[in-house]
């Protein structure tokens, strides 16, 4: 077996030139890397931008993990969290889309969203599966980009993501109002305050509210805040009323509001409100506090002010116009001597003149300078009969001589004023008072009463008409005795009820002009106790003849029974009566004026 | 011939292979040819002695699966969306992940079929592929090995894209947990794929060439 020839192998020679002989399977890392770069490119294209946000503290937020949100819609991750240089605040690096990087301006706010519980209600529940999240909140305005936030400890009231009105409110304190209180609105929340801040000057406390939409409409200029916060209770004739508005207003304090008088501008954003106590205060706060300019003038009075401060009430017509703002003591020469007189400032709303509402403070000027022509005058008043609070009252005088308002340049304009005798009201008033509580008006009318009952028993027994005849003419002449002395003791009874009524008036009056009156009426009362007790002494004398008459007539039939023994109660009584009335009767003849004037 | 006499023909003598013999084989079925035959008669496959574009072949199937490589590593493999959290993991993350719960026998495999197979892959292609123009440590004998390994366990590279496929098709459990692939497992798959490739366009009678007399 021979070996067989190897058989030539077919060479096939390649083509000339490397590019012919370079496998098509080249294209394959080519297109590799083209995509593999591509997708790089698109990546660090697409890559959002780095922002800055420091936090006070970074409770929760973890790299690469929480997320930056946007109307509830994630736009950005966490980065990295690290420390400020001064290890002041820790420095959140997020990754923001970049389609949102030119909205980030000046006035982009981010807060951390955490789970809160609060009286209110939960607020973040969805964190608590999640984790924290960071809230954004920026306008729809591009400007100029930035890279750096401070972020708020607290999700702000008013971010411009949410519709309604920011408005700042002015209290004298903070203490019954927490951040986060409700504002309400007939019981319904319609916005929240934040945590109350110390004014710039140190003055009281700016809050920061928040009005959603479409609440925000009920504002206007006109309207007023007041703080509803915890319980109040009232005892008035009603009963003893507890009053609390909501739960959480309880704990945390809360802000109603209304708009009591309709015609206001529209409120701006961030427009400054007054916060009053309550709901009366801000109801007043119409009448004397408005927003419009005030005529100031002077008005200068003599004498003790004592009762006079600053927010004394200026009364016309007895409806509140304006109030003090201001008492000065000034040093005058009068004839030569030195006389201190006191410069009450008065500041007076037009439109409480009865001017319009846009009424200036010219026009005002102009309408009292014609009131005053007619008698207008400045005085003080007792705000109450019972108290020394003064009340600045402009009263008209219609018989007083002529004057004018002093309008000097470089001077407020002066009022002309009017004496007030109000120095000794109170003391006689109170005098008055004493006296009538004084009289033995009532122990009187008690033993008299006693006397009344116990001479009807003795009349109406069977045995005294059927035993004593003799008895019959004296007790006749009782019967006719006693109808009188009846008259008599409503006639008394009568004056002492219109008396009282006098007192009452006297405690309840207000005006001086009510004083007045009721002083009147109260002489023409004790002019008729006088009468009254003119009648007394002849029916004293007959009571008198009357029981030692009966006396004598009962010592003849000297029998112990108990016809006597009731019957001489009743002549003891019937002394006692007669001593009591003559008392009385004394007593008013010897003075009757000492009833009114205590002297 | 057995393994043994081979070895001992490589280091003593002038292998006899079947081009000096005037025969070429089939490349798919095995049937011998005698040289210049250009299609197989038995199931018509083109013959060639040699592939001459073979190492070229090997060489960018190699480049593309280095460069998709690279976003396989960098690009998150697997997202994980559950109730409480979202996260994503590269495969050295999660392998570090997994290491620092304490599941070393897990992270000990996931390491070793994504990262050093991989790589030793890449590196023993190449090893292979430069053998074929230069002198190496390795004989022909110990690099035809090297090479039925690489190609054996190449399919088995899979295992980390099987392993995401069948997450990412159970876990869909709507918000509670989801998990989908990223862009990762694409680039890892091409990878393993362009490496198989390569190592199969490597024509294995080049290895041997070197050791031939010079045609």
């Amino acid at each position: 077996m021979s070996d067989p020839t190897p058989a030539e192998p077919h060479v096939r020679r390649g083509a000339g030139g490397i590019l012919f002989r370079l496998s098509f399977v080249w294209l394959v890392p080519v297109l590799a890397l083209a995509i593999s770069l591509g997708v790089a490119w698109q990546s660090y294209s697409e890559r959002g931008v780095l922002i800055e946000i420091a936090f006070e503290s970074a409770s929760g937020i973890a790299a690469d993990r929480t997320e930056l949100k946007y109307r509830d819609v994630s736009v950005g991750t966490v980065e990295d969290v690290s420390f400020s240089e001064d290890l002041g605040e820790v420095v959140v690096a997020v990754r923001v889309d970049r389609t949102l990087a030119p909205y980030l301006d000046s006035d982009a706010e981010f807060w951390v969203v955490q789970p809160e519980v609060s009286v209110r209600g939960i607020s973040g529940l969805n964190t608590v599966l999640s984790g924290v999240y960071i809230e954004g909140s920026w306008d729809n305005d591009p400007g100029e980009p930035m890279t750096r936030f401070t972020g708020l400890p607290r999700p702000p009231l008013a971010s411009p993501t949410r519709a309604g009105t920011a408005l700042v409110l002015r209290a004298r304190d903070g203490n019954s109002i927490a951040a986060g209180a409700p504002i309400l609105y007939k019981g319904i929340p319609v916005g929240a305050i934040e945590a109350p801040q110390l004014a710039e000057d140190g003055d009281g406390v700016s809050i920061n509210a928040f009005v959603e939409a479409p609440y925000d409409r009920l504002l206007t200029s006109n309207t007023r805040f007041w703080d509803i916060s915890g319980v109040s209770v009232s005892l008035g004739a009603g009963g003893v009323s507890l009053d609390f508005s909501s739960l959480a207003s309880l704990v945390e304090g809360g802000i109603s509001f209304d708009t009591m008088v309709s015609g206001g501008d529209p409120v701006e954003r961030g427009q400054s409100f007054q916060l009053y106590a309550d709901q009366p205060a801000a109801r007043a706060s119409l009448l004397t506090d408005r927003s419009a300019e005030r005529l100031r003038v002077l008005a200068v009075f003599d004498g003790s002010v004592s009762g006079l401060s600053q927010g004394t009430t200026v009364r016309f017509q007895g409806v509140p116009v304006g109030e003090v703002t201001e008492i000065a003591m000034v040093a005058e020469d009068i004839d030569g001597r030195k006389v201190v007189r006191l410069n009450a400032t008065l500041a007076l709303a037009p439109d409480r003149l009865g001017l319009g509402e846009d009424a200036s403070t010219q026009e005002a000027l102009a309408l009292l300078d014609d009131y005053v022509a007619q008698g207008l005058r400045a005085r003080l008043a007792s705000a109450s009969l019972l108290s020394s609070q003064l009340v600045v009252e402009l009263a008209e005088f219609p018989d007083s001589d002529p004057a004018w308002i002093v309008n000097e340049e470089g001077r407020l304009p002066e009022l002309p004023t009017a004496e007030s005798d109000l120095a000794d009201l109170n003391a006689t008033a109170q005098g008055v008072f004493e006296r009538i509580n004084a009289l033995p008006i009532e122990e009187l009318l008690a033993s008299a009463q006693t006397l009344l009952v116990s001479a009807n028993e003795v009349v109406s027994a069977e045995e005294t008409r059927a035993v004593i005849p003799e008895l019959t003419g004296t007790l006749a002449e009782a019967r006719t005795l006693i109808p009188e002395l009846a008259a008599t003791l409503d006639e008394a009874r009568a004056t002492l009820t219109e008396a009282r009524q006098i007192a009452a008036e006297l405690r309840e009056g207000g005006a001086t002009a009510a004083v007045n009156g009721a002083l009147d009426s109260a002489a023409n009362a004790a002019n008729a106790v006088e009468t009254a007790a003119g009648a007394l002494p002849p029916i004293v004398a007959r009571l008198d003849t009357l029981a030692s008459r009966t006396e004598a007539v009962l010592n003849a039939y000297s029998d112990n029974s108990r016809l006597i023994n009731s019957a001489l109660t009743t002549l003891r009584d019937i002394s006692e009566a007669a001593d009591a009335l003559r008392g009385l009767a004394r007593t008013l003849q010897r003075n009757p004026n000492s009833l009114l004037m205590g002297r | 011939m057995s393994v043994h006499d081979m070895e001992v023909a490589g280091t003593r003598a002038r292998l006899t292979t079947a081009r000096s013999q005037g025969l070429v084989a089939c490349h798919r079925c095995g049937r011998v040819h005698a040289a210049g035959t250009g299609r197989c008669t038995r199931c018509g496959g083109a013959i060639e002695s040699r592939d001459a574009a073979s190492l070229q072949r090997v060489w960018a199937w190699l480049l593309a699966g280095i460069v998709v490589y690279i976003p396989a590593n960098v690009y998150p493999m697997l997202r994980t969306a559950t109730l409480l959290d979202r996260d994503e993991s590269t495969i050295v993350g999660g392998v570090i992940d997994l290491f620092q719960h304490g599941s070393y026998a897990v992270a000990a495999i996931v390491f070793i079929a994504s990262v050093v197979i991989p790589i030793g892959k890449f590196l023993a292609i190449a090893y292979l592929a430069l053998g074929i123009r230069r002198t190496v440590v390795m004989n022909a004998h110990q690099r035809h090995r090297l090479f039925e390994v690489v190609e054996f366990i190449g399919r088995w590279s899979m295992i980390d894209v099987f392993v995401v496929a069948i997450l990412s098709a159970l876990v869909q459990l709507g918000s509670v947990a989801i998990i989908n692939p990223g862009i990762a497992a694409v680039s890892f798959a091409l990878s393993v794929a362009f490496t198989m490739l390569s190592a199969q366009s490597l024509d294995p009678r080049l290895i041997w060439d070197a050791d031939e007399e010079p045609v």
